[in-house]
């Protein structure tokens, strides 16, 4: 009865049958799983779980061509550019993250994003993201051990063994 | 009895214990506040450290991080919507909201009394009836662990926002994600896709710290050019007649705390979530709605997971069970310190219970002090512009995760987890369903497979047994109560009589 | 202690502006890795933390331990053989990897690896709720016999001690019983207690206090003779003489490195883990809990894994509880 109030979003039909799919994905490996078969299968808990994903996924697609659209496209509410390059550097980051390591991946980020967001000078910026890692260095290397992601493009470089 | 007080009153009369218990206590708030680092991982570094010292001084230490850790979650919950610990998911319901109206000194103030007046229930049940807290935990069979779990999946009725089917959708989602990895029981790949990578499963950290703190970040990536909201921070003591008027919902939650602290497959994270849940029922006239910033959604949750930390003790010191993560590691160093935990613990060396308690005390008030103190520094934090705060937030985000189990996969599912979660929210989910099934999830797997493969599969054997059981009847019973309570049936006996819903 | 890990941090940080001359230093020049490949306050890793300040000393060098769990220890197993073989990268594990081919858990085993030291192993305790009439195993087992799938046993998963004992123990004769798998000991024995189960195999460090308190009745230790710690309880092969060609069984805790690691990282490692685990701190800790201490290294710590793995996987064969045949996987018939 709320849902009168809200108006269909782009994209939101769509994102209703992907959670369909998804929930029939979950179905497939409760099955696999013996889920059909016994009552203390591994399978059962996950059968559970996608039944109950795709019948309220069902309601929810039935729910959503009931409502009134809204007329703006995907990018201005859903993606506006401020978040779809957001996602972008996120997606970067993460992609980067392996190869470089922690603390280059992290400096690029850091300092790509806040420079983007701010749209201020590059400096502080900079400054920021130097900061920020050397900050987690500190404290999740040296203090809690955590040995961060080192990066294999840059193995060769370091003394072996190198813990960085 | 002299005696007792004596061992009780060590650590506030030796100096040198006096300053390391304040100390873990500080450090303990800040390793809660920030998300990826757990007490469980201080605790054992904290071991390799201590091991050349006494070990009442290794004692005194992680008391003091466990006291101040499970309240420094509240933090990072309040200021950022990132739980910083697992106990402070239910607190961010409400304290999140709380710091977007400006409120984040009174959230915080408020959460540090009542997390103290948890931590002192906690230790009085500790002190007064552990044997007995003890024995009752152990009652809990497989199929009572299954009611708890079940009880607390009811509360996906209660936070699932605009409808029901889309916070069974998240809830149910939550339950599968959490499958994934080798399953338990019979160790065979659920949702691993043939990797090795997916074998150690998803935590729920990663799902916490994706779903709450990266989606609502570029959620707020919409506002950027929006001023943050001034915070108030004038009054950060909360005032005494406040504190008055919730302590009786304050009270009811630490014991809610206690009992489900103490029981051996069950932490801090769910007593905060069932007493959440509970506050949500009980309490007709909230300061303001749930979700909104009710102080209820914040006080009883805050009670509820420092009063499971005397809770878990109780198991540890009597039996020589762990009663969560932390004290599992604890009873490691009283290994490696040459103790014998287990039920002789109590009997052969006394001094050790009464020191712990006595500790545990000392490590409230200074929880009482340091959480009052510096909140307004914290609070600024969040009047940081968003253009830097927010990937701050990405990268804090980043190495939380990467710090759970040291796996760069955890990473990547924690950053998809946020923009799936981003999604979710844009489309009018609410994400804290998806997280609750996650905790939840395993528990009721194992649980229900457990109680059935106990009855060699044979449900009529299962129902026999579990009516011959009188813990399980009352919980039964419960849960019958907490489930027609959620059937509105006053609109439904209109609606059946032809009226317009009321 | 704390000023320690800092400088040594501080100084790590230092060389990435420029020193690569660290290749000619002598092993080793730097901080080493442990990864254990079980969880924070269980017995691989108690053990571990508690050796690790003596070898420490021994080497030089600090050793950074962290725990990467998960998929009973195929993550960290795998973790580590990602990693270069310079030495510098230590396994922390314990026996469930030379199960992995045989339950189909992990392609990767202890096989590209190397055993730096056995540290010590547990000698499995036969216990049972201390509500039960048994006073005996013969008597567990014969009724066990007498009431097919009645009893409750708590077990720690497939390839779990709880899970090769009884097996073993069905080798004398078949019975059939109840398996609930738990997390782990701890959970299991807080069942056992509660009455959720009727008996379990647990390991002697873990339930020494539990008997000893009268909280469980252990019925046998899982040996052939008596443990110091145990002084009391019968050995297995009292009530069943045959079970002794299986023994020594039972789960033990070491340390790994990669087999193609330089000769003299090996050395000095090995050497480094002999003197720890010789300390008497350690030595203490270990009997005290009811462990036998194993501080074995080189050819004999190869012929035990290798016996441990024959015995173990071709029980789980014959039990038909294996997943993939041992004869495939080359592992030979216990002699």
């Amino acid at each position: 009865m709320h849902d009168q109030r809200r108006r269909r979003e782009p994209g939101e039909t769509l994102f209703g049958y992907l959670l369909l799919l998804m929930s029939l994905a979950v179905m497939a490996e409760g099955s696999r799983l013996q889920g059909f078969d016994s009552v203390s299968a591994p399978g059962i808990a996950p059968l559970a779980a996608g039944v109950v994903m795709a019948m309220s996924s069902l309601a929810i697609i039935l729910r959503t061509r009931r409502v009134v659209p809204t007329e703006a496209g995907f990018a201005t509410r859903i993606a506006p550019r401020d978040v779809a390059l957001s996602v972008l550097m996120i997606a970067l980051y993460m992609a980067l993250l392996e190869p470089v390591g922690f603390h280059i991946a992290t400096f690029a980020f850091l300092s790509a994003l806040v420079l983007y967001l701010r749209r201020g000078g590059p400096g502080f910026a900079l400054l920021v993201a130097l900061v920020s890692v050397i900050v987690v260095h500190v404290v999740f290397r040296m203090v809690f051990t955590v040995v961060l992601p080192q990066g294999w493009l840059l193995r060769g470089l370091l003394p072996p063994g190198w813990l960085l | 009895m002299t005696e007792q007080i004596g061992f009780f009153l060590l650590s506030w009369l030796d100096p040198s214990l006096l300053a390391l218990t304040a100390a873990g206590t500080l450090a303990g708030i800040y390793i809660g506040a920030i998300p990826g680092l757990s007490v469980t991982m201080a605790a054992s570094i904290l071991i390799s450290f201590t091991f050349t010292w006494e070990v009442n001084a290794a004692l005194a230490l992680i008391a003091g991080v466990f006291t101040g850790g499970v309240y420094g979650g509240s933090r990072s919950a309040i200021l950022l919507n990132i739980p910083g610990a697992p106990a402070a998911i239910a607190t961010a319901l409400d304290g999140y909201p709380l710091a977007r109206r400006g409120e984040a000194g009174v959230a915080i103030g408020l959460s540090t009394v009542m997390s103290v007046i948890g931590g002192f229930v906690g230790i009085i049940a500790l002190a007064v009836a552990a044997p007995v807290i003890s024995d009752f935990a152990l009652l809990f069979a497989p199929r009572d662990y299954l009611l708890l779990a079940v009880m607390g999946l009811l509360l996906v009725g209660t936070m699932s926002g605009e409808s029901l089917a889309k916070g069974l959708f998240a809830g149910a989602l939550g339950v599968a994600l959490g499958m994934v990895g080798l399953d338990p029981m019979t160790a065979e790949g659920r949702f691993t896709l043939g990797t090795v990578q997916l074998m150690a499963g998803i935590p729920y950290v990663a799902a916490m710290i994706g779903f709450f703190g990266v989606s609502e970040a570029l959620v707020q990536l919409h506002n950027l050019r929006v001023k943050p909201v001034k915070q108030d921070v004038s009054r950060i003591v909360p005032p005494w007649h406040l504190v008055r008027k919730y302590l009786p919902l304050s009270l009811r939650s630490s014991l809610i705390g206690v009992v489900i602290g103490a029981l051996p497959g069950t932490g801090g994270d769910i007593a905060a979530l069932m007493a959440y849940d509970q506050a949500k029922r009980t309490v007709k006239n909230p300061s303001r709605p749930f979700g909104e910033g009710a102080y209820e959604g914040l006080i009883a949750p805050e009670s509820a997971n420092n009063a499971a930390v005397g809770g878990a003790y109780v198991p540890m010191l009597t039996l020589g069970i762990p009663g969560d993560a932390v004290t599992a590691v604890i009873i490691g160093a009283l290994f490696i310190h040459g103790l014998k935990p287990g039920p002789m613990l109590m009997i052969e060396t006394p001094h050790l219970f009464w020191f712990t308690v006595g500790n545990l005390t000392l490590a409230n008030i200074f929880l009482l002090v340091f959480g009052l103190t510096g909140i307004r520094a914290f609070a600024k934090l969040v009047e940081c512009p968003p253009s830097v705060l927010i990937p701050l937030i990405l990268v804090l985000s980043v190495v939380g995760t990467y710090a759970i189990q040291n796996s760069v996969v955890d990473v990547y599912f924690m950053l998809g987890f946020g923009i799936f979660g981003y999604l979710l929210k844009m489309y009018g989910f609410q994400v804290g369903p998806v997280v609750l099934g996650m905790i939840l999830g395993p528990m009721i797997d194992v649980s229900w497979r457990r109680a059935v493969i106990s009855v060699g599969d044979d449900l009529g054997f299962f129902v026999e047994e579990a009516f011959a059981s009188p813990l399980t009847l009352v919980l039964l019973a419960f849960m019958s109560f907490l489930l027609l309570s959620q059937v509105p049936f006053g609109a439904l006996w209109r609606r059946l009589r032809g009226q317009p819903p009321g | 202690m704390m000023h320690r890990r800092m400088l040594l941090g501080g100084l790590a940080a230092a060389p990435l502006l420029g020193a690569t001359t660290a290749r000619a230093q002598a092993f080793p020049s730097r901080d080493l890795l442990g990864v254990i490949q079980w969880g924070a306050g269980g017995a691989t890793d108690v053990t571990g933390r508690a050796v690790t300040p003596h070898v420490e000393a021994a080497l030089g060098q600090k050793i950074v331990l962290q725990n990467r769990t998960g998929g009973t220890g195929a993550i960290g197993l795998t973790y580590v053989h990602g990693l270069p073989s310079d030495g510098y990268t230590l396994l922390y594990g314990a026996e469930n990897p030379l199960l992995y081919k045989v339950l189909n858990i992990s392609r990767l085993d202890y096989t590209d690896f190397t055993p730096i030291c056995l540290l010590a192993r547990s000698v499995p305790v036969i216990v049972a709720n201390k509500d039960k009439p048994w006073n005996s195993l013969k008597e567990l087992v014969e009724d066990m016999r007498r009431n097919p799938g009645r009893i409750r046993m708590a077990s720690t998963g497939p390839g779990g001690q709880a899970h090769v004992v009884s097996t073993m123990l069905a080798s004398t004769g078949p019975f059939r019983h109840i398996s609930i798998p738990f997390d782990g000991e701890g959970p299991g024995l807080t069942a056992l207690q509660g009455g959720h189960a009727d008996w379990m195999t647990v390991g002697s460090g873990a339930v020494a206090e539990h008997v000893r308190a009268g909280r469980v009745k252990a019925l046998a230790v899982f040996n052939d003779a008596p443990l110091p710690s145990l002084p009391n309880v019968p050995p297995a092969t009292a009530d069943y003489p045959e079970l002794a060609r299986l023994m020594p069984w039972g789960s033990f805790y070491g340390v790994w490195a990669k087999k193609d690691i330089p000769a003299e990282a090996r050395e000095k490692l090995v050497a480094a883990f002999r003197t720890g685990t010789a300390n008497p701190q350690f030595t203490q800790l270990m009997t005290g809990n009811g462990n036998v201490v194993m501080n074995t290294s080189g050819a004999e710590a190869e012929a035990f894994l290798a016996r441990w793995q024959s015995v173990t996987a071709w029980i789980l064969q014959e039990a038909g509880a294996a997943r993939t045949d041992p004869a495939t996987l080359n592992i030979p018939r216990p002699s």
